[in-house]
């Protein structure tokens, strides 16, 4: 599965479990708090649960703000 | 003859009845006690300590099945038997003699505690101490006992002297499976079970009646209130009695239900201050850590929660040092804990913190359900929003197949 993938079926789940409306589709651009809803504790089971999946603390260096910038992580950038 | 104990296997039906009349001859015949004994026979392990105490030596406690290189990182030594040799006597030990002496013996005994958390340390008790909730008499002559502890640890020793002192048959069930645990005790109509809440989680689901069963003790951990309740379901002709007690300080407070009150005579011993239980060092072991004294009195480090207003009823709700910090905000596990054991799908659980570098820590939960049922983590989490704030709920749920407990039996908490 590729790493957009990984990541729109992780916030789904975390969505899912707030009750909340699933993401069809993410654009790099969008933000994860303002386009995407996220709140901190969303945030941080988001980490956990790439780091589950992909071996990558994504926040480790500082906090991340937008989709693209988390791809960036996932490939190492 | 009167049977003293039962020594089982985890998984069998085999059994071996050793009587009053074993032990007997065993301390007229045994003139080396050990002092730091450590075979794994349980019989040979009550006798050697029978044999200790009514010589007033003083004992080291190992968990049986320790081995070496556990107990080289438990006291920072290999393990070397220590013996003393006993001054013989010109008369033969007869029962009652013998219980005479246990009654009024001056030795020590040392345990290793590492409770749910921690590194192991040691505490020495007198025997008098251990004695301390002993009941001796005629009410008790023909109980026989389900022996769920770990003979090493206090709760196993009280246990054991409180059966010893009334001449009760024990049947060893500590750590054996159910359907042992089941078999054995219609066998032996055993009247009395003693053990921690997690052994009685392992005999769950509750596959019968238990109708011959007229006293339940559990000790040694929190109880649930559902498991209080489950319990009173099945073992219905028993009178339960819920105890609050550590290897520090032996039991102090008991309850038929999960919530305790101060007794009047213990008073001067034990009190309450800023929600927490604070024990006085008059009853506590020795070796305890003094950085937990204030003043003689010794933090216990557990959480209670009054439920009425003049605050004298308490539950105990959990421990300090285990509360989980996210992100500033302090999360109590037993509570969410408590909250999911009522959810008729699951067995057991654990909740813990887990780190992560947006809060701190998260909280996460290891869940192991009953037998053929089944919640989708999502549905978990949705249900603990009813009642629980956002950050209080798992954000990762494991579902096991069984949770790691440690030497006592307790799930080991992270």
């Amino acid at each position: 599965m590729k790493n957009i993938e990984i990541l729109r079926k992780i916030i789904n789940e975390i969505k899912q479990a707030n009750s909340q409306k699933l993401v069809d589709h993410l654009i790099p651009e969008m933000n994860l708090r303002d386009d995407l809803g996220l709140d901190s504790l969303d945030l941080a089971e988001l980490t956990v649960k790439i780091e589950d999946e992909i071996g990558i603390d994504v926040f480790e260096n500082g906090l991340v703000n937008t989709v693209g910038q988390v791809l960036n992580k996932l490939e190492g950038k | 003859m009167k049977p003293f104990w039962i020594e089982t296997k985890y998984d069998s039906i085999d059994y071996q009845i050793f009587y009053y009349q074993d032990l007997i001859n065993y301390l007229n015949t045994q003139s080396l006690v050990i002092l730091n004994f450590r075979e794994n026979n349980v019989f040979k392990f009550f006798c050697n300590l029978v044999n200790s105490v009514i010589n007033d030596k003083d004992l080291v406690l190992f968990d049986l099945t320790l081995n070496n290189e556990e107990i080289l990182n438990l006291t920072g030594q290999n393990y070397v038997v220590e013996t003393v040799e006993i001054e013989p006597i010109s008369y033969e030990l007869d029962v009652n003699i013998v219980l005479e002496k246990v009654f009024r013996s001056s030795s020590k005994i040392t345990f290793f505690t590492s409770g749910t958390t921690g590194i192991p340390k040691k505490v020495t008790h007198s025997m008098r101490n251990l004695l301390r909730e002993v009941r001796i008499g005629p009410n008790y002559s023909d109980y026989s006992w389900g022996y769920g502890y770990n003979p090493t640890h206090i709760a196993g020793i009280q246990l054991f002297f409180q059966a010893l002192l009334n001449q009760n048959l024990m049947v060893n069930l500590f750590g054996r499976n159910r359907s042992s645990i089941n078999y054995f005790l219609t066998l032996f109509k055993v009247t009395n079970i003693a053990a921690t809440p997690s052994f009685f989680r392992m005999m769950m689901p509750f596959e019968m009646e238990y109708n011959s069963i007229i006293g339940i003790t559990l000790g040694g951990e929190k109880s649930s209130l559902d498991l209080l309740d489950k319990i009173k379901k099945y073992f219905a002709k028993a009178k339960v009695n819920n105890v609050y007690a550590s290897t520090e300080f032996g039991s102090i407070l008991s309850s038929k239900n999960d919530y305790f009150a101060i007794k009047d005579s213990y008073r001067k011993y034990v009190k309450i201050e800023n929600n927490t239980i604070l024990v006085h060092k008059e009853i506590l072991g020795e070796n305890f850590d003094i950085r937990l004294m204030n003043d003689n009195w010794y933090d216990t480090g557990d959480l209670v929660e009054f439920i009425d207003d003049t605050k004298t009823l308490f539950r105990i709700i959990g421990r300090t040092n285990e509360l989980i910090n996210v992100g500033g905000e302090k999360v109590n596990p037993s509570e969410i804990e408590a909250k999911l054991l009522l959810f008729k799908e699951i067995k057991e659980c654990r909740v813990y913190g887990i780190d992560n570098s947006v809060l701190g820590k998260i909280v996460a939960a290891d869940i192991v359900f009953f037998e053929n049922f089944y919640l989708d983590p999502i549905e978990i989490r949705q249900r603990l929003l009813f009642d629980f704030q956002s950050f209080k709920v798992p954000r990762k749920i494991y579902i096991l197949h069984k949770l790691e407990r440690g030497k006592t039996g307790k799930i080991k908490r992270k």
